[in-house]
Parts: C-alpha cells; sequence; structure tokens
C-alpha cells in the first residue's frame, strides 16, 4: 500500500503538468484574444480590407465578369461559361458562374471593414505607438473602401442587404435594401473618409505624419486610399444615383485641386506599354487594386491578360476572349484613333489579340511564365474627366464638350464641333467610354447608366425594366438568407 | 504433429481468430492461441502472477502488447494469418489486410507501390468528400503498444488541386517488413479498443513485432524475388481518336467548333499522332521485386534480445515506379534486479519512392499549368525523348522513420505491478522535385519539402490482480498517459530558373549569391506547425468469476489541447461482458459444442480534432488569395490579416466529438472446434462532430463550424472456419466471411436537414456515402422532343439554359421544367453492401496450397473515365487542369461505347457530366486474390545441422477478377468512388518465390 501512495502523488503532480501541456496556444491561427493588440494587428486588418477587395475582384476575373463581358464587344472563342455570360445566360450551370452570382467575396470584404471599423479604436489603447491619428487615418481609409463595395456591388447586384455592423455570432437574415438606401449610406462613408485621409501620403498633411508603414510616398500612390480617391468616389456615387449636381461637386473637388492631387493625363503609349498605367503608382491612375512583381504579388489566374493574350506573348495559341475585327473597326470608327492600334494587336488573324493590358515582366518572359502582374485601375483620370463631361451634360452646363474634347484630343480624334443636342452629347461620351475604358470593366455599368442595353444588347427594355441588368443572386445565398428574393427577371 | 488448425481451434472462440506465428516456427507448429473471448483470459491476467517476466510460450517469445496493455478479452478482433502473409510480397500493412480480416474497407487509388492508401474500419464516420478528409478517418497503428503517428493534412492548406498532400506521400505503414511482424489485429469494438482512448476513435490496427526471446540463438533468414507482369493496354494513336469524334462533329459542329478542331488531329500524314502506337514498350514494364530479411535472437532470461535487418525493392509496373525500403530493428529485454524488466525496442527505416511522372501531378506540385495543347505522342519514337528528358529533373522522396520504446515492468508484490512506457515515432519526409525546362514550356520549376511527424508517449499504470477463493478474479489497474504529437513542414519552390543544371533551390534573399536559382521574387517559401496534445487518467476493473462470468469497466477521462477550455476534459466509459455459456454445467456434457460464448459491449471514445483552429472561437488568419492563387499573404508588400471567413465562423463553445459503439458477438465452436463461427454485430456511432454548415452569405464567412453532425455506421460481421479434413497425410480447412456496413446521417448542426458539399449531398435520415445524381433517360434527337413547360410557355432547361436537340433526356423529378440539384437523387453505395473472403487451404504432407479470394457486392462506381473520354469537346486544350492528357490516353478506355448516346459535347449543358446515372455502374467484384504452394523440407539432416525450418513457397497474386463493371479494375477507383481511368492503377498480377530458413 505503501507503494500506492508514492505512485498516487506521483501521478497527481503528472496531473499538475498537465493544464500546462494542454493550453498551447494556437501556431495556426489568431483568436480573438490576440488580434487586435498592437499595431501590427491594426495595419495587417487594414490591409486585409484592401487585400479581400483583391480578391473579390480577381475571383474568377470577376471585375471584368460583371462590368465589361455583357456588353459583347469581348467574343469568346470556346470557353462555355463566358459565352454564357456574352448570352446573357447568366443562370448558366458552370463552376465559375456559381462563382460570379455568389456576393459573398465581397460582404467578407465588407465585414473585414466593419470589424476594422469597429475594433481599431481598441488598439489605440493597447498599443501606445498606435496614436488616435494613425487610429483615424486607418479608419478613414477602411470606410472608403467599406463605401467602394457598396457603390461597386450595387451596379452588379441592384438592391442588396445592407450591412455595417459586426456580426455578433448570430447570423440573422437581412433583406435587401433598396439601391438609393445602400448609395447613401455609402456616400456618408466615403464623405467620412473624405475629412480622414490625405491628398497624399507625403507626411505634409495633419491627417497623415511621418512616413506612412515606413515607405515614402510613391509606394501608397494610387493604393492607399486618399482624399482624392474619396471624392472621385463620392462623384461616382451620385451619378449612380442620377445626382448630377453633387456628382460634378465631387468631380470638381479632384479637378480643381490639381495642385493637391497631382494627377494628370496620361498618354496612350503610356497607358498601354509594359509598366505603363497598368503597373500603376503614376499620377494619371486614381484608384488602383494592385498587383506587383516586385512584391512578388503576381497570379496566373484572376487577370484580364489571362484571357486575352495568347502567342508570341504567352505559350497559348488561343486566347479566352477577344474584339474581333469588325467590332474594333466599328468602335474605333473615326481617323487617326490611336487606341486602334494600340489597344489590339494582330489584327489580322481570325482572332485579334486585346492588347491594352500585358504586363508580363521581363524577368518571366523569355519564355514566359504566366504571371500576371497588372494592376486593375477602378478610377483614372481620363475617367473622371468624361464623368464630369456627363454632369455638365446632364445639367445643360455649356462646357461639357469641353471636356470631352480634352480626351478626345489626347487619342488623336478631332475635337466635336459645335454645341450638340444633350442626347448627342450623351452619346458621344457614351462612345469616348466604351472606346477609352474597354476592358477596364465599365462598359456594362455604362449600358445601364446611359440606359443603352436595349440598343446594344439583346435584352429588350422590358427585360431591363424587370431586373435584367442586374445579376441573379447565387443559390446559396437565397438557401442562407430567407429574407433575400431573387432578382425578378431571373426568378 | 497437429495439424497447425487443429492447434489453432483449440479453445478458439473469438469474434476474432489471431494466428500468432512465433517466431516462424512453421515447423514446430506452434501456434499460440490468443483468445479473445476468456477461455485463456484467466491465464492471461494470471500469467503476471504465477510466471511473472518469464518467457510465455514454448519458443519463448514475450508477448509485449500484453505486457504494454493488458488486453480486456472480451473484444471484436479480427486478425490476420501471418503465416500465408509472410509468403506474399507485401510492402505495407493495409495491402496483407486486404481479403483477410473482417469489417475493413481498403481503397486503393493507385497500386503505385509504396503510395499511401487508406483503410476504413466498420466504414467511414467521418465525411469524406475531398482528399484530405481521407487523413482524419484513418485508423491508428500500434506496434508493440507504440502509436504512430499519423501524416496530417495540414499541408492541404496551401494547396490548389486536390490531389496529392504534398511531400512524399510515402505509405507510412511500408516501414515495416513483414518478416518482423509475429500478429496483425485489427480492433473494431471498444472492448478491444477503448484503452487506446481517443486514438481508437477510427478503429486499431495492432501490430506487434517479433520481439526479444530468451533461449538458444536463433537466426532466421527469409527472402524472396517476385515478378510483376506488364498490364496489356490498347494503344490507339490519333487515328482512332479522329474517328471517335468525327460522328460529334458531323452531326453538332458549329463553325467555331470546326475550327478549334485541334490541330494534333487535323494532319494526319504527321506520325507524332498518327504513327504507330507503340508508346506502352516505353511506359510499362515487368516490374521485379525482392526482398531479404534477417533475424538473430536469443539470450538469458535475464538479459535477451532480437536484432534484424530487412530490406526490399519493389519495382511498378509503369512509369519506372518503384519504391526502396532498409530497415533495422533492434529489441532487448533485461532484467537487472529481481522483479524489474527493462524493455527496449529501437526501430529505423528509411523508404524511397519513385513516383510517376503525370503531368496532372507535376501540375499540382508547380502550382502551374503549362500548355496542354499537344499531349504527349503516342510513338515510341517521340514519347521516348520525353521520358528521357524525365531523367534531367529530380523527384526523390525519402522518408525517414525512427521509433524507439522503452518499457519498466516492476512487480511490487505478487498482486501489485508497475509499468512505465515512454516511446517515440518519428518520421521525416524529405521530397526533392526538379522538373528540367524541356518538359514545362522552358521554364525550369524546383521544389523541396522538408516534413516532420512526431508523436511521443509517456504512460505510467499500476495494476492490481488477485484471485479469490479460487473463483473471483479481479484485476484493476490504474493509468495515466500523455501523448504529444507534433506535425511541421517547410516547404519552397522557385520557378524559372537560371540554368537547368541548378537543380536545388536555396532559400535567402542575396540575388546575387553563387548558385542561387532565379528570380528571387519566383521563390516562395511556406512553413507551417501544429500540435496536438493529449492528457488522460484511466482506470481499469475486469471481474471474472470461474472463468464464466467477465465483466470489464474502463473509465477515462482525456484532456485535448485543441478543445477550447471550457469543455477540455471528456469522459469516456466502456463496459464489456461474456458468458462463456460452454462452460456451464448444463452444456458440460454437449461434447459436440465445445465453445459457446456471447459477449456484449458498450462504449465511448472521444475523437481528437487535428486542427488547431477550433479552440479559442472565431479566428483571424491570412486568407486573401482567390481561386488558383491560394497563397497570397501581402498587400502592397505589406502582411494582411482578416476574420477566418474561408475557414468559417468558429463558435467559441465547440466539444470534444465522440464515439459510442455497442458490440454483440457471439462464437461457437463445433466438433472440437473443428467448425468453428464468430458473429458480431455493432453500432458505431459518432457525435458531436465538427461540421461547417452553409451560413448567410452576406456575414462573408463561409460557414459556420459547430458541432453536431451525427454519423451512424452499423453491420454484421461473421467469419466461418471448419477443418473439414484432418487426415494426418491429407487436410483441408475452408474459411468464409462476410461483412456489411451501413451508414446514416442522424443529425447535423442546428437542426440542419439537407446540405450540400460540392457535388455531395447530405440529408439527415441518408447514408452520407451516395452519389448524387441526374436520371438519365436517353437523348432528346429533336427540339420538337423538348417539353415545353404549360403554365410559362419555356422549354425544358438545364439550370435556365434551354436543352436543345442532342441533349441528354434529364428526369424532371419535381415537374418544374427546369433541370437542376432538385432532380437529383442520392444513389448507389461506395462502402460495399456486403464483403468478404474465401479461403480454403489444403496439405498434403509437406506441400500446403492456399487460394484466397475475396469479394464484394453492392457497390457502385461512377465511371469517370468513360464520362471524360466523352466529355473530349469541354477538355480540349481547356487551360485547366481537366485539360491534360497524359500519354495513357493513347489506350483506349474499356467500356461498352454502344451504351452511351450520342449527345451534343458542345452543348452548354454539360451533357456528359460524370454525376448521372448513366456512368454510375455495379462496381461489385470477386478476386482471386492469391495463390500459395508451400513446401517444408522436412528431413532427418537438417535436424542434424541444426536447421529448424525451411520451407519454399511459390505465390501468384491478382489472378483474377470477376466483375460486371465495364471499365477495368473495380478496386482501382478514387477515394470517393469515381473511377478516374488511367490515374487509378489497378494492382498488377504478380508472382514470388521464396524461402524461410531458420536455424
Amino acid at each position: 500500500m505503501r507503494y500506492t501512495i508514492v505512485i498516487l502523488l506521483g501521478m497527481a503532480l503528472l496531473g499538475s503538468a498537465c493544464k500546462k501541456m494542454l493550453d498551447e496556444p494556437s501556431r495556426r491561427a489568431l483568436t480573438e484574444e490576440n488580434m487586435w493588440q498592437n499595431k501590427n494587428d491594426a495595419r495587417a486588418a487594414t490591409y486585409g480590407c484592401y487585400a479581400l477587395i483583391r480578391a473579390a475582384l480577381m475571383n474568377e476575373n470577376a471585375h471584368w465578369v460583371y462590368g465589361d463581358m455583357r456588353g459583347g464587344d469581348f467574343r469568346v472563342t470556346k470557353r462555355g461559361d463566358l459565352q454564357a455570360l456574352v448570352d446573357n445566360n447568366l443562370n448558366a450551370s458552370y463552376a465559375t458562374a456559381d462563382q460570379w452570382r455568389d456576393w459573398r467575396r465581397f460582404y467578407a470584404a465588407i465585414a473585414q471593414c466593419n470589424l476594422a471599423i469597429e475594433r481599431l479604436p481598441e488598439v489605440v489603447k493597447n498599443d501606445y505607438r498606435y496614436s488616435v491619428n494613425d487610429m483615424e487615418l486607418d479608419r478613414s481609409q477602411v470606410r472608403f473602401l467599406r463605401a467602394f463595395l457598396y457603390y461597386y456591388i450595387v451596379r452588379i447586384w441592384g438592391d442588396v442587404p445592407l450591412i455595417a455592423t459586426v456580426n455578433d455570432g448570430s447570423f440573422k437574415p437581412v433583406a435587401r435594401s433598396s439601391a438609393q438606401q445602400v448609395l447613401d449610406f455609402a456616400i456618408q462613408d466615403a464623405l467620412a473618409a473624405a475629412y480622414g485621409l490625405p491628398w497624399k501620403y507625403d507626411g505634409r498633411s495633419p491627417e497623415q505624419q511621418g512616413d506612412y508603414q515606413g515607405q515614402g510616398e510613391g509606394h501608397h500612390t494610387d493604393i492607399s486610399a486618399t482624399r482624392g480617391m474619396a471624392y472621385t468616389l463620392l462623384a461616382h456615387l451620385y451619378a449612380w444615383k442620377g445626382d448630377y449636381t453633387n456628382a460634378l461637386q465631387n468631380t470638381r473637388n479632384v479637378i480643381d485641386n490639381q495642385a493637391l492631387t497631382g494627377y494628370n493625363f496620361v498618354s496612350t503609349a503610356d497607358l498601354t506599354r509594359l509598366d505603363g498605367s497598368f503597373r500603376g503608382r503614376g499620377l494619371s491612375n486614381i484608384f488602383q487594386v494592385d498587383l506587383n512583381f516586385d512584391h512578388a504579388e503576381f497570379s496566373t489566374t484572376g487577370q484580364l491578360e489571362d484571357w486575352t493574350l495568347r502567342l508570341p506573348d504567352i505559350p497559348k495559341s488561343e486566347s479566352e476572349i477577344y474584339v474581333p475585327k469588325d467590332s474594333i473597326l466599328g468602335i474605333y470608327s473615326e481617323a487617326n484613333d490611336q487606341r486602334a492600334t494600340l489597344f489590339f494587336s494582330q489584327l489580322n488573324d481570325a482572332f485579334p489579340v486585346f492588347y491594352k493590358m500585358k504586363q508580363v515582366n521581363t524577368a518571366v518572359t523569355n519564355p514566359t511564365l504566366r504571371f500576371y502582374t497588372s494592376a486593375i485601375i477602378i478610377f483614372r483620370y481620363e475617367e473622371l474627366y468624361l464623368l464630369q463631361a456627363e454632369c455638365k451634360a446632364r445639367l445643360g452646363l455649356g462646357d461639357a464638350i469641353g471636356d470631352l474634347n480634352n480626351i478626345r484630343s489626347r487619342r488623336g480624334l478631332k475635337s466635336l464641333p459645335g454645341s450638340p443636342s444633350q442626347q448627342a452629347l450623351l452619346d458621344a461620351i457614351f462612345m469616348e467610354r466604351r472606346r477609352e475604358l474597354i476592358g477596364e470593366g465599365w462598359y456594362w455599368y455604362d449600358l445601364i447608366h446611359f440606359n443603352k442595353i436595349p440598343q446594344y444588347t439583346q435584352l429588350t427594355q422590358q427585360d431591363v425594366n424587370n431586373g435584367a441588368a442586374y445579376w441573379p443572386v447565387s443559390k446559396a445565398a437565397l438557401a442562407t438568407n430567407s429574407a433575400l428574393v431573387q432578382n425578378s427577371f431571373w426568378r | 504433429m497437429a495439424h497447425p488448425y487443429s492447434s489453432l481451434h483449440k479453445g478458439l472462440a473469438g469474434a476474432a481468430i489471431c494466428l500468432l506465428l512465433c517466431n516462424s516456427n512453421y515447423a514446430q507448429n506452434v501456434y499460440k492461441n490468443k483468445d479473445t473471448t476468456g477461455t485463456a483470459a484467466t491465464d492471461s491476467i494470471g500469467w503476471l502472477k504465477k510466471t511473472p517476466l518469464l518467457p510465455r510460450d514454448t519458443t519463448g517469445h514475450l508477448p509485449n502488447n500484453e505486457l504494454f496493455l493488458p488486453h480486456p478479452q472480451i473484444g471484436a478482433v479480427s486478425a490476420v494469418d501471418m503465416n500465408e502473409t509472410k509468403k506474399l510480397p507485401y510492402t505495407s500493412i493495409d495491402q496483407m489486410l486486404a481479403g483477410r480480416v473482417t469489417g475493413v474497407d481498403i481503397r486503393t487509388p493507385s497500386a503505385e507501390p509504396g503510395k499511401r492508401t487508406s483503410v476504413f474500419i466498420r466504414g467511414a464516420s467521418t465525411l469524406l468528400l475531398k482528399n484530405s478528409d481521407v487523413f482524419y478517418a484513418q485508423p491508428t497503428y500500434v506496434v508493440d503498444g507504440i502509436p504512430l503517428v499519423p501524416d496530417h493534412p495540414f499541408p492541404y492548406d496551401i494547396q490548389r488541386f486536390d490531389l496529392n498532400r504534398m511531400g512524399t506521400e510515402i505509405n507510412l505503414l511500408s516501414f515495416l517488413d513483414v518478416n518482423d511482424i509475429a500478429s496483425i489485429e485489427v480492433l473494431k469494438d471498444f472492448a478491444a479498443s477503448a484503452k487506446y482512448g481517443p486514438l481508437a476513435a477510427n478503429g486499431i490496427v495492432n501490430i506487434t513485432t517479433k520481439g526479444p526471446r530468451s533461449g538458444r540463438m536463433k537466426v532466421t533468414v527469409n527472402s524472396w524475388v517476385g515478378l510483376s507482369l506488364q498490364p496489356r493496354v490498347k494503344t490507339v494513336n490519333g487515328e482512332f481518336e479522329r474517328d471517335f469524334r468525327m460522328p460529334f462533329y458531323q452531326k453538332y459542329a458549329n463553325e467555331t467548333q470546326w475550327r478549334n478542331f485541334p490541330r494534333y488531329l487535323a494532319d494526319s500524314t504527321q506520325d507524332r499522332y498518327f504513327g504507330a502506337s507503340d508508346w506502352d514498350e516505353v511506359y510499362y514494364r515487368n516490374g521485379w521485386s525482392n526482398g531479404i530479411q534477417a533475424a538473430v535472437s536469443g539470450g538469458t532470461r535475464l538479459a535477451n534480445f532480437r536484432f534484424s535487418l530487412g530490406r526490399s525493392a519493389q519495382q511498378g509496373v509503369a512509369d519506372r515506379t518503384g519504391m526502396n525500403r532498409y530497415d533495422v530493428n533492434f529489441g532487448v529485454n533485461l532484467m537487472p534486479v529481481k522483479h524489474l524488466m527493462l524493455t527496449t525496442y529501437i526501430s529505423g527505416a528509411t523508404v524511397t519512392r519513385s513516383r510517376n511522372e503525370f503531368i496532372r501531378d507535376r501540375a499540382g506540385d508547380e502550382d502551374y499549368l503549362v500548355n496542354f495543347e499537344s499531349p504527349p505522342s503516342p510513338n515510341k519514337q517521340y514519347f521516348q525523348s520525353y521520358f528521357t528528358a524525365i531523367k534531367d529533373g529530380i523527384n526523390k522522396n525519402r522518408n525517414n522513420n525512427a521509433r524507439v520504446l522503452a518499457n519498466l515492468h516492476y512487480d511490487l508484490s505478487p498482486h501489485w505491478s508497475l509499468n512505465s512506457r515512454f516511446s517515440i515515432d518519428y518520421t521525416q519526409n524529405f521530397r526533392d522535385l526538379f522538373i528540367p525546362t524541356y518538359l514545362n514550356d522552358g521554364n525550369n520549376f524546383v521544389s523541396n519539402f522538408d516534413g516532420l511527424s512526431r508523436r511521443m508517449m509517456l504512460d505510467n499504470s499500476v495494476r492490481y490482480d488477485n484471485t479469490f477463493a479460487d473463483k473471483h478474479h479481479l484485476d484493476v489497474t490504474v493509468g495515466q498517459l500523455a501523448l504529444w504529437d507534433k506535425w511541421r513542414y517547410d516547404y519552397g519552390r522557385a520557378y524559372k530558373g537560371r540554368s537547368d543544371y541548378i537543380k536545388i533551390y536555396k532559400p535567402g534573399d542575396d540575388a546575387n549569391k553563387e548558385g542561387v536559382f532565379g528570380n528571387l521574387r519566383l521563390q516562395t517559401n511556406y512553413k507551417d506547425y501544429t500540435q496536438s496534445n493529449l492528457a488522460s487518467f484511466y482506470t481499469n476493473v475486469g471481474y471474472n468469476y470461474a472463468g464464466k462470468y467477465f465483466v470489464n469497466l474502463y473509465l477515462r477521462r482525456d484532456g485535448s489541447s485543441n478543445v477550447p477550455a471550457a469543455h477540455r476534459w471528456l469522459f469516456s466509459p466502456t463496459l464489456s461482458a461474456a458468458w462463456k455459456i460452454s462452460k456451464e454445467d448444463f452444456l458440460q456434457q454437449a461434447g459436440w459444442l465445445s465453445n459457446l460464448n456471447l459477449r456484449a459491449s458498450y462504449g465511448r471514445v472521444g475523437r481528437v480534432l487535428m486542427d488547431e483552429y477550433y479552440k479559442g472561437g472565431p479566428i483571424y488568419n491570412v486568407d486573401i488569395g482567390w481561386n488558383g492563387n491560394p497563397n497570397m499573404a501581402t498587400y502592397n508588400a505589406f502582411p494582411a490579416i482578416n476574420a477566418g471567413f474561408g475557414t468559417g465562423y468558429v463558435t467559441d463553445d465547440l466539444k470534444w466529438p465522440y464515439v459510442e459503439q455497442w458490440n454483440l458477438g457471439l462464437d461457437i465452436g463445433l466438433l472440437h472446434d473443428r467448425i468453428h463461427a464468430s458473429l458480431d454485430v455493432y453500432a458505431k456511432t459518432d457525435k458531436d462532430l465538427l461540421l461547417k454548415i452553409p451560413v448567410m452569405e452576406e456575414s462573408g464567412y463561409t460557414g459556420l463550424v459547430k458541432n453536431g453532425m451525427d454519423i451512424r455506421n452499423f453491420g454484421y460481421e461473421l467469419a466461418l472456419d471448419a477443418a473439414i479434413i484432418q487426415g494426418p497425410q491429407f487436410g483441408w480447412t475452408t474459411s468464409l466471411s462476410v461483412y456489411t456496413n451501413q451508414n446514416k446521417l442522424l443529425a447535423m448542426p442546428d437542426g440542419v436537414q439537407d446540405m450540400t458539399i460540392g457535388n455531395r449531398r447530405l440529408l439527415v435520415d441518408k447514408p452520407t456515402d451516395r452519389y448524387w445524381l441526374l436520371i438519365n433517360e436517353g437523348i432528346y434527337n429533336t427540339d420538337a422532343d423538348i417539353p415545353i413547360n404549360p403554365s410559362t410557355g419555356k422549354k425544358m432547361s438545364y439550370q435556365g439554359v434551354a436543352l436543345h436537340a442532342g441533349d441528354p433526356i434529364w428526369k424532371d423529378l419535381n415537374g418544374d421544367y427546369v433541370i437542376n440539384d432538385a432532380d437529383r437523387v442520392m444513389k448507389g453505395r461506395q462502402v460495399p453492401a456486403a464483403q468478404g473472403y474465401f479461403s480454403n487451404t489444403f496439405r498434403y504432407r509437406q506441400l500446403e496450397l492456399q487460394v484466397l479470394c475475396n469479394y464484394a457486392f453492392g457497390r457502385k462506381i461512377i465511371n469517370q473515365a468513360m464520362a471524360d473520354r466523352f466529355d473530349f469537346a469541354a477538355r480540349e486544350g481547356a487551360d485547366d487542369i481537366k485539360g491534360i492528357k497524359e500519354v495513357n490516353y493513347w489506350a483506349k478506355v474499356d467500356g461498352d461505347y454502344d451504351k452511351y448516346p450520342l449527345y451534343n459535347p458542345w452543348s452548354a449543358v454539360n451533357a456528359y457530366q460524370p454525376d448521372q446515372t448513366l456512368f454510375l455502374e455495379d462496381g461489385s467484384f470477386v478476386k482471386l486474390r492469391a495463390i500459395t504452394l508451400a513446401y517444408n523440407l522436412r528431413a532427418s539432416w537438417m535436424e542434424r545441422r541444426g536447421i529448424e525450418q525451411l520451407r519454399i513457397y511459390a505465390t501468384a497474386n491478382n489472378v483474377a477478377t470477376w466483375t460486371p463493371y465495364t471499365g477495368g479494375d473495380p478496386e482501382a477507383v478514387d477515394y470517393f468512388g469515381y473511377d478516374q481511368g488511367y490515374y487509378n492503377w489497378p494492382a498488377p498480377r504478380s508472382f514470388t518465390l521464396g524461402f524461410n530458413f531458420q536455424f
């Protein structure tokens, strides 16, 4: 029995070692109690918002699927899922189509923004290195991103659920809010962001002091949110709402403050060349979703290049999509349009190559490794000018044509003469946007916005009134949120 | 000299027959009957007391597993006949189990030598939807009381394609040499396995090696040589392929599709694709295999040892594959002072594997798709150069394994003893891969994987046993166990090296360093680490009355580091009982009945969560990639962290999942055990399994991770043995088994009743292993045949895409004129409804012949190989993994081609999708698995020279298969029941010649 006691005592000692052995923190995931502790957490969470936007836009080339493919300027060589887009057959059964119908990735980015907006202030308390100023700057960036996300999805799905708070684990169904309501919410966010953001990350403003993230101004240009981006977004939000007065006010906030923003136009050659606009960080881009070879941020998928390039640029004999020669000649019908030659190549082949983006870094060529690095340009100066021209035209202001001609002359076109009718002017602006912004994810939204869908696609006005311009909601979303209803056209 | 089976059946009564051939001493016919039902239980409990720490059986083998983990002896166990198994050139345990035990479902997607396979005991209790799921459902292998560390699926987290796990993919069990193994038992019910605690959740395969023995020095030498036959395939060339496709083109192709007619099929003058199709001469071969093993053992009662060395090599029949193993094992028993026994085992092994060179697998390794527009040429002349180019690459796969066991046993008194056991199992997993420019669109690729798995165990116990009044036997053990599991890997890969002569990738950040592989931006390093600790306390109380009534209660409390602190400890009891009816007075007179034993058990064990994600509520991680690019970590060069949207919202009150199992068994022995039968009925219920259920998409999360999935597996297992003839010259023994497994999903979290994951549907009250299929009823020949919805005037559609002539007729189950998931039915079992084996052994004098068949009925296969064949349009030149064609593409896919309608392969409705009844086939089979002929030399000169055994044997493996399945070997399908054609290599027919020699 004596032994037994010794043994049992020994075991009791071992028992106390148990707790230590079982309290191992996870090395693979960060739990709630370890997050929001220091400046690094705060910054990583902020960059998580940017990164999730990139993931949402690049997943199965979503940015171009929503923005370009349905318009039909691009034709499909053989992929059935892409053909379904051109045919506006959005219920088609493809794995990729399931992804495109699904808005979860956008809501993941929104949820990350909600989380950051709510939790960033905690970090100020936990880490003295993270000042209130630091926090306000990060939070303003996140507000901008949230506003941008809602702007982006309202254009795709129309009415969408509006979620602005952090999930508490209850997952209660949320119905769609009207697009107007969502836009108003985004406007408030963007306004708040504009007040908290610097014009530039040059360390010379009360909003942003010193080197942000230890990097100079150039590192952040076009990538980290600025006041100029916020105003540009506001202009678009108002324009999508149809409030052209406010939209114009905001385009002017950017254009009239050129001394602060430094934004400028880009030549057609610089727009399209390797390491040109689609590498970005220049002053012609306003907001880009970034990829960068130097940061080893590149991808084999998620880029328009993956669909548009072929031999000799990449080892693939046929691209997935192309713009037929007839369309090129039709769209770029005016003489001396530089874009007709710089945006396309191999015009005499059956499938010409769309050659606007071709960011295949020299480090991965010869022979080519298909790692693409072009940034997605969300807003750029030419686009803003065309928006301003549209606002002016809608408001009947006289100098609209001047803004339009400003862009036209830079692309080698003659200036439009005289004072055309409002409709003719809007049509000209629409066509100019189509020419200038092809392949940048604008065309379908322009078709909606300028109400040109019946004219340019096989959908009728009746279809559009029925909701055909917007995407159907995925089965998965409908199944998990009982308050949702399908867009009427896609029922 | 008695016949082996007669001595075997003496007193035999278990659900399980355990043939323990000690030290391969066939000549002496010393079979020890490890009775699992209680006849010998008194002995096995009593032996420690009566003859403590002495060699127990006649050959001096010390039964280690009993020493370390006393058997409750009343459980459901099924064991392998090692005597037979040793004659077959098996390089891993799961192959030895196939067709030799009951209750086990072995799935071998590819017979590539040394590759990981899977074993499911009494059905898979967790869901099997993707490759990583298989890891969570594997049994624990225990070797001499050392629980082996399993592979962890966590490298899948950084893999874009669900193919091989990164690393070597070497079967962990290929470390063991069959000649070192004394016994293999499959422990199925918790009476047998609860003592392994949570490790037993998927069942236990208990392997005992031949340990040290006392006695005269003994040397054994075993060697064999084998030949696997080159498979025959029907090779075809471009002409065949073109002829196959033409009818589709003629019937359906539009201008674009004609224009896209693949170039390699367009020009029939070039012999690259239209020449002779003789690639198989280069690709396939006769594969040699050989093995040699030698062991020496002996010593005194106070110090004895066993030392063995082994080597075996096996060539695959295809693609120059193969494996090599070297192993060394050393065991020693020391008794430094009276009553103290120290046992130490040290084993080391290294296994290398030559892998296949599938383009698909390479794409998975590289995470990069090269241009697939031109498949490899079927012509030897061209294919040879490709094959030669592979040799410029590196594809080295090596696992090193070390196992150490130290056991200290001390007898305090005749009734009290102490045992302390410490073990380490340590596996390194190295892979070096270099793919030269020629194979890779001009860009080379290099990667290396350095993985480590480790499991340490410490177990201390005190034991008391005593017999009172000669009838009441009591046996009490109290113990404590700690288990530390750790998995780690470093993985680096780099693209576009400067030269094909630099085949090594050295991580670093100096771009100008000599020997740097290439551009630093094109180099990526990954590192991951995970662990799981387990602390347990247990008590075992066993009681039996006069060898008639047995009761055993096992209580255990486990704490896991991977469960949130609030629910960290799980209590798990197991109660088992047996009634040896044949020992009752009223049956003592029944001479025809030699054994009748009834046993029952109920138990519960926890299931360890291998992942570390679930112990602290919602998590944050880095998950900012997108389809095709899962591993992004930064934005604008800054690190990003996000809430774990991809992982799912982890609820913060997660608990242990656990398994409950009922087992009822009956053992009957008749006519002095010449006929023996054993029946087990079981119901095994997994409760509180974690499941990621769909959650509101607008939360951003891919799901909600919760406890609450319950899955039940139930069935019966029947084994029957009969010694039909037991003559002195001639003997005939036959064994037959049948076992079943049914599976049912009892519940899902939050009362979810119906859920879809990938291509599977989960429906409460339905099995989890069913395919989910559209019902195919033919073809619409004209547009006019397509039904029109009278209420809307719209044509029948497939998910909104209107059907046309040339599309399949799929049954519209809900009558809404839209074919979609609502029209799919759950159909076709993956797990056979019944399977088993049938074996006959004939003996004439020294000659012995065994014929072993195994069978499976009521099992379905999706013939995806055929579906893919017809679905050529979607696969041609697709910039997708499914666009890949291997050289094996130039072999005719087996099957009944006339059965499949000529659908429009370009149709947007995906006419040839595999998930339809059109491709569901009966996968039942009967296989003549092995024929073995053995001859025991016995002569007086042998005895004079001290030769104890000399046996020569010859075997034939995988001799014949009978199956209604049209697509080749019905066993060569993936883990999920899909026959992926040439990616699933059938086991080749093989022959072996070998000898066992002992002196």
